[in-house]
Formats: C-alpha cells, structure tokens, sequence
C-alpha cells in the first residue's frame, strides 16, 4: 500500500518531468546536446504518427461498425473520388515530411562535426576489439566485462570474452575519433550519444561527442589513488554485424571530471610518446624524408608544411583537399593523385606502414599545418597561453558545450 | 445491373464445359504427378509455387523460434562448453554446427538462414508467384498467362536455386548476415563452399524472378479480355504488373552482384577487398540498388490484395481507383532512387542528404494508399469474414510499420535506429504486418476459388487473432528495445533488455499457435471443406466468373467486360441474395 501511495504522490512529478517520454522510449535522455536535438526530432514525429495512427484507426473501426454488413441491403452510394480531399491528404503529409526532412538534416549535421578544440583520438577497430590512443599517445589499461550478464557469472558459465576497454574522457569537452578498422566493417555507436559511425578497412571516417556535464546524481567512484570523484558509463557497441563475437565487441565510455581525466592519463602512461612524435618517428623511419621536407622547400615531393586540410592543385587539373582520406591515398596508391610540378614517382607504402602508424603520421602532419582550426584559433586568439598548431585540445576550453557545438559547423570535417 | 456477363450472357454454369476441373485427376498417382511436374497451367504452377514457399516459410519461421528462443537469456545458453546441469540449447542445436563452433556461431547461422530464407526464397516470390500466377490471368479473362512455357521454366529454375541454397542450410549454413555484407562475406573462411552455394542459388533465383516479371507484363498487356481497358482492371493486376516491371529491372543487379561475389570469393577479383584497392562501400551500394527495390516487390503485390479483399467485403468501389494505381507505378519508379537510405551512416553528408529527402518521396504514395482503403470502407456494408479481419489488421498493421518509417528517413534520428532492434522491429511490421498478412487474406478470399471448398470461419477467426496479436506482442516491444540501445544480431546482450526479450519471445510462441491453427484450418477445408460455389463472396472480378475450382482453361466462354471491376454499391447484384450467397457466418444452404 505504501509502495502505492509513494507511487500516486510521485506521479504529478513524474508526469512533470520533462523527459518521462525519454526515458520511455530511450531508457534515459541523451548525454550530449546533439543526441538531445535527435530525440527531440525523435518525439515530434512520434507524436505526429500517434495523431495520424489514432486518426486512421478509429476513422476505420467506427467505418467498420457504422457500415457492417445487414442482409439483403445493398451498400449506399457514395463517391468514388474526390478530388480536393485526395489533393489534400497528398499535400498536409508532404508538408510534414518536409519538416522532418530538413530539421534532420540540421541535426544531422550538427551531430558530425566537431567543434574546434576536440580531443583528438585515434581509434582501431579489429574482430572483436576497440583499441583507442589518446592524442598524447596513452592507451587504456583498465577493462570490464560488459556483456554477457549477471546471470552468466552467477550460473558460473564459463564462456570465451573478450575484455572491453573503458575510456576516460573529462566532461564538457567535445571528442573527435579518426576511426579505421584493420579487418571488416564495424560500427562506433554509443547509445548514450545518439550517434553511430561506420568504421571501415579501407578509409577514415570520424565520430565525435561533447559529453554533457557531470550532474550531482552521477555516481560516485572511491579511487584508493585518486579520492572520490563522480563518474558516468556510457556503453559503446559495435552496431555492425562482424562475425562469431559481434555482440561482446564493446567498450565503455568512462565521463570524469578534467582533473580525474588528466590523472588517469598520468596512470596509462605514454612510453611511446604522443601521437605525433611517433608518426614523425614512423617517417624517419620509412625514409619519408629524403622527398619531402616539412619547412616548406621543395624537393623531391611536396613539402608537408601546411598541407594538411589545405588545397592543392594537381597533374589532372582538379583541386583536392588534402583531409584525413586523401592522405590516406597518396601513401597508400600515390599514382592515383599526383601534385602538379611533381613528377609520379611514389611508392606505394601499403603494407609497409599500417593503419595504425598511418594515423600517427597524419596527427604528425596536422601539426605542420596552420590550416587547421586549432592552429587558426591559436593564431587569432589573444590569450598568450593558448597552445599553437598542436592539434591538441586546448586545456582552457572545457567548456559549457551545449552552445558550441552547433556553432562550429567549420570544424574539422567529418570522413562520412 | 450486372453486366458482367461470359458471353453467351448467361451465367457461368458449374462444372461446365467438358474439361473439367483443373485439379481433376488424370487417373492414377504417376499419371498425376507426370502431369503436374510437366504442366503449363498458370494454376498448377501458382500452387506449386504456393505450396513451395509456405514450406520455405515454415522454415524460415523455426529459423526465428530459434532465435527467439535463444534469446530468452542474456548469457549465451545456446552453447555451454562444460555443457553440466543445464540442457543448453546449444546441444540440441550441435546439427547445425560444424567442428568448433561457439554459441555465437550458431545464433549467427540460425539468424542469417532466417533472413536468407524468408527474403530470397519466401517473400520474394511470395504473392506474385503463387496468388499472382494463379489470379493474373483469371483476373483479366484470359487462359493462361502469354508464355505458359517460360512459366515452367521459371519454376524449375526457382526449384534449382532453393536446393543450392538449402543444400548450403543443411550442411552448416553460412554466418554472414542475409545482406552479405563485403569484406566479412569475402574474407570468413570457415564456411567457403557454403557461401558459394547459398550465393550460387540466390543467382539462380534470380532468374526465376525475371521469367516471372516478364511474363506478367506481357500478359497484362496482350491477354486482356475484349472491353477491358487499363482503368478496367482490377487493382491486383495493377500491383502485380507494378511488381513486374521492377522485378524485370530490378533483379539483374542481384545476378550481377551475386556473380561478383562469387568470382570474388573464387578467384580473388578484389572488387569489394580494400587491400587489392577495392571497395567495400561499392558492394552494399550494389546491393540495395537491388535490395531496396525489392522490398516493393515484397509490399506491392500485399497492396493489390488488399484492395482486392476491401472492396468485395465491404461491397464498395475502391476509393481513388487511379490514384491507387498510379501510387503502384510511382512507388515502383521511385523504389529505384531511394537505396542508399540503408547506408546512412556509411557515407558522406550530400550523399544522406540527397536520399533522405528522396526516401521522404516515397511516403507520400504510400500514405495515399492507406487514406484510400480506408476511405474505401465509408458507407460500405461491412463482413467481418477472415479476409476482412486480416485487411484491417493489414491496415493496422502496416499504418504502423509506415509511421515507424519516418524517423528512420530522418537523418538525424536514423544515426541512433539504424542498425538497431528498432529497425528489425519496423520492417517486420511491413514485411510480416504488410505482406504476409496480406499473403493470408488473400489466402482466405480465394481459398474457395482455388479448391471449390470453404474453410471453416471460426478456427480461421481464431487463428487470425493469435497471428495479430502475437505479431504486436513481438514486435512492438523491439521498437522500445532498439530506442533504448539494443543492436540488431546480438547472440547476446546486457541484463538490462531481458525483459523485452522475454515479451518478444513469448509473442513468437503465440505467432507459433496462430500459424499452426492455420495450418489445420487449411487441412480441414482441403479435406473436409463445404462447397462453395462459384461466387461465394458475390465477387465482381472475373476471376469469380469462373467454376470454383476453375476449369482447366479457365472460363467455359470468353468472358466480356462492361464495366470497372468494383462495381458493388450500384444495387444488389442481380444473383446475389442470401440464399444463392449466404453471409459467410451463416451456415451454407446448398
């Protein structure tokens, strides 16, 4: 009874609460403001359907009861067109469907590119596994078992897993993953996020997220090292199928206050160096630098100064923006695209360097280049501590977010 | 006044004409199957036909109890190594999998033959080859369809392509997904031969389809009866020649692209295999080029029927006869411009832009449709017969699986549905709530011309409400299931989904009992049926001109055409009344 009174005297709060249809349909809202615009989108055609459905539906069951069958009566005559009514369900319907093909869009958008500033992270997907390098160059050592269920470990059955990396990332602050696969197609989808992303074996596509900030009904981590700090788990699947373990093929996705992010980074440790240092490494070592310098002469091939996400003409005549793919192409097929005044004389360093040391000689390019957004903030920016042309996330921006990220549609552009 | 009238102007007379009944035997059991393996009667072969994929279909549905059933569980019971305590479905389910291989690898095989079977061998050929094959040409008065020939073929071609394909089932099966997605379906080793031989029958299938397409077309253009013109044909026609079109096509870019796999799997092409410089993306570009007109060829035929059974159970003309058939020919125009709507998260910005917006074009005809059954039922006089129940429950049905559409076409809400439980929820609700509860009503409404024998309402009744409401009771939960984040083909999951895991399984179970009671109902009529006469209904087509179970050419005289195929609310047709065409729920008076 008591249960049932606490029930009643919750409801009118229930009811009042802005997101009971979220948590319906969703389980919960979502932790970034673009998957909030996406089920905003989500309720306004639900709504919709429940006015057209309901409409339909009792229009055909009163037609049905009105109009059921007597013996021996013919059925009244009655129209068998008309026109102003079948012109006009034809038009309110595509007006609608207008609506929620351009609001989409819009969203859309807003949720594929990342605001300037990202963290900027590497991720390789492979079967079953998601491996992700921090932009300093850190891997994650902690793990879970996220599937499977309680109720295996209870029954004690034992079952191959594989282990899921959890990810730290501090609150508020946008994320961008440069994302390829070394084997099939996966697919990067975090529930929580509204987002998904395909990864492929043979490009780089991207994903980003601003997570919302951590509220005071996070949960709340004891760390023996790092005292008690709020935390929130967002879990990642992979949402394309990829064979035998598809379905353990996750991650989690760890939300935690800068300072908590900043110390774990300190755990993981980087014996390696950052991203960048390790693919100028991957260059030295591959002789990349006997063609190609990166102060700005000319040699054998073009210099890397300031190529990265800038234009440049080629042999064919047509102008080519040197992003994450075309990159990608020139190491991988050089024949395919050929800079004018060069002559064709590449190879192709396909097998030689993988798609890993690939991805940290881009990060290594992008800090050549002050044609990326972070280098132009930097060079506008009046604040004297900002850091320039890293490519890194500046610390001071762990902003609010939520406004941001609808505003930096120039940001660094998604690989779709 | 009726002036639909065979020529002579009297009215068809039962069991006339000296052939007799096409299912009249030929004396002996091997002079009947001598006879039925090498007919060209478009009405033995649309049985053959029907009877083929309501097998498939039943295989096809303990493929999804398998599912289902593994499911209950978030742990993988399927398969437990220790294999102690508990009876794992894992070891009843050992047949299905070869050396080594894990839970999952079952669930994975059990899923796929699911897809493969119920889209290339069931649903596919589905209406257009059975109901279509034996309806088409009753319908527009003709003998047979133009190349009764071809149309054997096609059948025997259709019968090669399902032994490769359930050769590939029964030795093992392959684990790739119905959609065989490159570079897993290239590059998975385990299950080489198989792949090749499900891959192989889907070619062969292929052609069958074709044949089928091209024959329809020709037929409806050539074979109408004299006074028949195009507005003069009865909706189903119009829907199966829709069909027809994209079925001829369409389905030349699943040989092509079935052909490309396998020499890809054989000789290592590298079309789709990025490390030979191919690319994967082009290969599912190919195959929703295909795959996606061919959810038209799943749902037009269902539409056809419906406007077939509305009409005769609500004695109404169609509302919008044009429209209705225009709506059948845009929808299979604009089916070809939307495929790229699967793969929204694997392209770029313009390109989801521009087949968003083209997705959207294809609601509008479709939504057309469903205003004008429904408006159809106005002023009506309404029979709530097993054809009736499954056309409202289709209208339901599908408005639902429509609605669910539209934020699958909306990019931004489709990056979070896509690939998940939502998506398996709301093509279901077209694929199962469209076509094959259309399958059944038009099952129901043209069981008695088919046999001359009645099935008995009350089971059906019985069995129509299981189907419906264990269909809701799958369904409908995944919808909720996918929103809150569970992907499509997981063998397993976290806690958290069990519960709608559960309510769908147990829908599956009533889905089961529904299926079963049909089946009897079916049995029962085949065996024990009423005749029915050649009318029951009080049809207006001229399919039921003809003696039920037809004559072996069909009509005893050519039939001529005065008037539209609906014309029910004139006046009480003159041959109609209760006691020639008792209401359905009343018992027979013969």
């Amino acid at each position: 009874m008591n249960a049932m009174n606490a029930l009643i005297g919750n409801l009118p709060a229930l009811l009042a609460t802005a997101n009971l249809q979220d948590r319906l349909w969703f389980g919960d809202g979502a932790f970034t403001p673009a998957g909030g615009q996406s089920d905003w989108m989500f309720q306004f055609i639900w709504w919709c359907s429940v006015v057209a459905f309901l409409g339909l539906m009792i229009l055909m069951l009163w037609f049905s009861f009105r109009y059921r069958r007597r013996k021996d009566k013919a059925a009244p005559a009655s129209p068998h067109h008309n026109t102003i009514l079948e012109i006009t369900w034809t038009i309110v319907p595509t007006i609608f469907f207008a609506v929620m093909f351009f609001e989409g869009f819009r969203g859309y958008i807003n949720m594929s590119y990342a605001p300037v500033g990202a963290i900027e992270c590497n991720l390789t997907a492979r079967q079953w596994q998601w491996s992700l390098e921090y932009p300093s160059g850190q891997i994650t050592t902690e793990f879970a078992t996220t599937t499977g269920g309680a109720r295996a470990a209870e029954n004690e059955q034992t079952f191959s897993t594989s282990e899921s990396p959890i990810w730290y990332f501090p609150d508020g602050q946008p994320v961008l993953l440069r994302m390829t696969s070394v084997d099939v197609i996966h697919s990067f989808w975090v529930p929580d996020f509204r987002m998904k992303q395909d990864v492929f074996p043979n490009r780089y596509t991207s994903y980003t997220f601003t997570p919302e900030p951590l509220t005071e009904s996070a949960r709340l981590m004891e760390d023996e090292e790092l005292g008690a700090y709020r935390y929130r788990d967002h879990l990642l699947f992979c949402a394309e199928y990829c064979g035998d373990d598809h379905s353990e093929m996750a991650a989690i996705i760890r939300i935690v206050p800068q300072e908590i992010y900043e110390a774990k980074l300190e755990i993981f440790g980087s014996p390696r160096g950052t991203l960048a240092e390790r693919g100028k490494l991957v260059a030295q070592q591959n002789g990349c630098f006997s063609c190609h310098t990166v102060d700005g002469s000319s040699n054998t091939g073009p210099t890397w100064q300031n190529l990265y996400n800038t234009e440049h003409q080629y042999t064919d005549g047509t102008t080519v923006l040197a992003d994450d793919n075309h990159i990608r192409e020139s190491i991988y097929v050089p024949g395919a695209k050929v800079r004018a005044g060069f002559a064709n004389q590449m190879v192709s360093y396909q097998g030689t360097i993988s798609t890993e040391q690939l991805g940290w000689v881009i990060a290594y390019m992008k800090t050549l280049s002050d044609a990326t957004p972070e280098a132009e903030l930097a060079a506008t920016a009046v604040d004297p501590d900002a850091e320039g042309g890293e490519g890194e996330a500046g610390e001071g921006e762990a902003g609010e977010g939520a406004g941001e990220q609808a505003e930096s549609m120039e940001g660094t552009p998604s690989g779709g | 006044m009726s002036s639909l009238d065979s020529h002579a102007g009297s009215a068809p007379q039962h069991g006339g004409g000296h052939h007799g009944s096409y299912l009249t035997s030929k004396g002996s059991l091997w002079a009947d199957i001598a006879n039925w393996a090498t007919t060209v009667d478009h009405k033995k072969i649309g049985l053959m036909y029907l009877t083929a994929i309501l097998v498939l279909f039943f295989m096809g549905g303990v493929m999804a109890l398998v599912i289902r059933f593994e499911l209950l569980e978030p742990a993988r019971v399927i398969a437990n190594p220790s294999g102690e305590g508990t009876i794992t479905t894992g070891q009843r389910l050992d047949f299905l999998a070869g050396e080594g291989a894990t839970a999952n690898n079952i669930y994975n095989r059990a899923m796929t033959l699911h897809g493969a079977i119920m889209v290339f061998m069931f649903i596919v050929p589905g209406i257009p080859a059975s109901l279509g094959n034996f309806f088409l040409p009753l319908m527009i008065g003709a003998k047979d369809v133009a190349f009764p020939r071809l149309n054997l073929a096609s059948w025997y071609v259709y019968l090669f392509g399902s032994l490769f394909a359930l050769a590939s089932a029964l030795v093992g099966g392959i684990d790739t997904g119905w959609t065989l997605y490159t570079p897993y379906s290239t590059i998975t080793d385990a299950d080489h031969w198989r792949l090749v031989a499900m891959i192989t029958g889907v070619f062969i299938m292929g052609f069958a389809s074709i044949m089928t397409g091209l024959n329809f077309v020709v037929t409806t253009h050539k074979l109408r009866a004299p006074g028949m013109g195009w507005f003069d044909m009865p909706l189903f026609v119009w829907a199966i020649y829709a069909t027809a079109i994209i079925q001829v096509l369409a389905t030349p870019v699943i040989g092509i692209t079935t052909l490309m796999l396998i020499f890809e799997r054989l000789f290592h092409f590298g079309l789709f295999d990025p490390r030979m410089g191919g690319d994967p993306v082009l290969f599912q570009h190919f195959f929703w080029f295909y795959s996606h007109p061919v959810v038209y060829i799943m749902i037009l035929p269902a539409f056809g029927v419906i406007s077939e059974t509305i009409t005769c159970h609500a004695r109404k003309n169609v509302f919008g006869y044009k429209s209705v058939a225009f709506a059948s020919l845009g929808i299979a125009a604009v089916s070809f411009l939307v495929w790229a709507h699967h793969m929204f998260t694997s392209q770029g910005e313009l390109t989801a832009a521009i087949f968003s917006f083209l997705t959207f074009f294809v609601a509008v005809p479709t939504a057309v449709k469903v205003f004008n059954w429904i408006s159809t039922l106005y002023k009506g006089s309404i029979v709530f017969n097993t054809p009736m129940l499954y056309t409202l429950g289709f209208l339901f049905l599908f408005t639902i699986g429509g609605l669910t559409g539209l934020p699958l076409a909306t990019l931004s809400t489709d990056m979070h549905l896509h690939d998940s439980y939502y998506v398996v929820a709301h093509f279901h609700y077209v694929m199962f709530g469209g076509t094959v509860i259309a399958l059944l009503a038009g099952l129901h409404h043209w069981w008695p011309k088919m046999f001359g024998k009645m099935y008995a309402e009350t089971p059906a009744k019985l069995g129509f409400w299981l189907v419906f409401l264990g269909l809701n009771t799958t369904f409908f939960i995944q919808f909720v299931m996918g929103a809150h984040g569970m992907p499509r083909r997981y063998a397993s999951y976290p806690d958290e989904y069990q519960w709608m895991h559960m309510v769908s399984t147990v829908g599956s179970w009533m889905l089961l009992a529904g299926f079963l009671t049909h089946l009897f109902t079916f049995i029962h009529a085949l065996l024990q049926g009423k005749p029915c006469g050649p009318n029951p209904w009080g049809g207006m087509t001229l399919e039921w001109l003809a003696d039920s179970p037809p004559d072996e050419h069909n009509f005893t005289h050519e039939p001529i055409v005065k008037h539209g195929p609906y014309a029910y609310d004139t006046e009480i047709p003159p041959h109609w009344t209760a006691d020639e065409y008792p209401l359905p729920d009343e018992p027979h008076k013969h």
